[in-house]
């Protein structure tokens, strides 16, 4: 098995499925590490420190606060994350890893292919035929049932 | 209940008490048999022929719930669940404080992040589909010689007849420990009790079976793979039974269409190779997406 993230907090190795869409994972499957439930209390603290704030605005951030405690704010702290990848080969014998045991996480959107980058898909000519651009296509297959029967696809 | 009022002979007494007690034992025994139709489970302890105790598990409601991305909640309601044949048998080697045949294996001769290797064969290889337990759903306690390791353990996933893998080494306070130094001494089992607190998913729509050894189709991408469920205890025990909970709040990252039941099991992996303990198809099944938080509540009903 390769992993490819380790949780900062309790050092639980993780796989790089376990990102899904993302760049890193949300949350660690063992101690939950990764997303906090609630108010950002560090965000909200740093806000309040600013001494150029008015009144007015730190009535705002209060009154923002106490709606928050209604309702379910879901804030993801990336920083738990360790790309193993980018570990150098000491840290990775330190996690009892070798290079092998690491995989790079590609982000993928919700069907499983590779997120393309921004902008007009531009199509390019290669030495295996004429050019077509990488778009996910659309498989049908058929089966049945019975002696004799092939599938198709 | 009838109420003596009068004075009655002796063998009047002795014939109503029988009657009672022979109504009491009926009212008893059908009980048990609701128990074991559907509405809970109970593990029968035995030594050779002879009932030495019996515990019942259940009936255990499942609840799950989805917060979406908005803020919004999809209720997906209570289920029961259904303890396994295999969870049954893990079930019983930890409440009788089974032993395993042919000893510990120990010293180790090769200690690895996921594995423990014993000295010769010792061991039975666990094989689900026998059944053959071997030492999958035990513990192997074991140390680390330096100066910052901690006494650690793993949960036994599957074994061979001399080696043992398990899904991490676990320090007491659930993080990931040292792994051992090999040629030392360790312990498996001896009456050590796992703990049937991690929590797995899968959008296979087949019914929960007593049969199942596995979760078909268990999923491992997208934040839905196992996880370590929250313990908590839940009402003061009385009369004999009491109940606890385990939760996990699962942070989705991508697209699961449909996942339709819920397994617990005794160890951190997705190998499928591990006995699983409960099984519950959810009321409704949940299709999430990236930033959904998908809340699984198992309540599990303990007495004797």
């Amino acid at each position: 098995m390769k992993y490819a993230f380790r949780c900062k907090t309790c050092g639980r190795l993780h796989a790089a499925e376990h990102a899904g869409e993302n760049e890193v994972p949300h949350a660690c499957c063992v101690c939950g590490s990764g997303v906090q439930y609630g108010p950002n209390f560090k965000d909200i603290a740093t806000r309040l420190c600013d001494p150029a704030l008015t009144p007015e605005q730190r009535t705002a951030i209060a009154q923002e606060v106490a709606a928050a405690q209604n309702n379910l704010v879901k804030t993801y702290q990336l920083d738990n994350w360790e790309v193993l990848a980018d570990c150098t080969p000491e840290q990775l014998k330190e996690y009892g890893l070798v290079a092998d045991d690491v995989e790079r996480h590609i982000a993928s959107d919700p069907r499983g292919f590779q997120v393309p980058p921004s902008g007009p898909m531009e199509t390019v000519a290669t030495d295996k035929g004429p050019a077509s651009p990488p778009l996910p296509k659309a498989v049908f297959v058929g089966a049945a049932e019975g002696s004799k029967a092939k599938d198709r696809a | 209940m009838e109420v003596v009022t009068q004075r009655k002979s002796a063998r009047w007494l002795l014939a109503a008490a029988r009657k009672h007690a022979d109504a009491a034992a009926f009212a008893v025994k059908s009980y048990m048999h609701h128990l074991q139709n559907g509405d809970g489970a109970v593990l029968d302890i035995r030594r050779g022929e002879r009932l030495e105790q019996r515990v019942r598990m259940g009936p255990n409601s499942v609840h799950a719930f989805v917060t979406h991305r908005d803020g919004s909640i999809t209720n997906l309601g209570l289920s029961k669940n259904l303890l396994t044949n295999i969870g049954n048998m893990v079930g019983q080697g930890w409440f009788g404080g089974a032993i395993p045949a042919g000893g510990s294996g120990t010293p180790s001769t090769a200690v690895g992040a996921t594995s423990i290797t014993a000295t010769g064969t010792p061991w039975t290889a666990s094989n689900l589909a026998t059944p053959q337990l071997g030492l999958a759903g035990f513990r192997v306690y074991a140390n680390a010689h330096t100066t910052t390791g901690k006494t650690v353990y793993g949960n036994i996933v599957s074994n061979t007849t001399s080696v043992a893998t398990i899904d991490q080494w676990w320090t007491d306070v659930d993080g990931v420990g040292t792994t051992p130094t090999s040629g030392d001494g360790f312990i498996i089992g001896a009456g050590g009790i796992s703990s049937v607190r991690f929590m797995a998913l899968t959008t296979n729509s087949g019914a929960a079976s007593a049969t199942d050894t596995t979760l078909t189709g268990e999923i491992t991408s997208n934040g839905c793979g196992r996880a370590l469920a929250t313990f908590a205890r839940g009402s003061n025990p009385s009369g004999g039974s009491g109940t606890f909970t385990l939760q996990k709040a699962y942070s989705v990252t991508g697209t699961e269409t449909a996942i339709v039941k819920m397994g617990l099991f005794c160890a951190l992996t997705s190998a499928g190779a591990d006995p699983m303990f409960f099984e519950t198809v959810l009321n409704q099944s949940a299709t999430v997406g990236n930033g959904d938080t998908l809340t699984v509540t198992d309540t599990v009903t303990f007495s004797g």
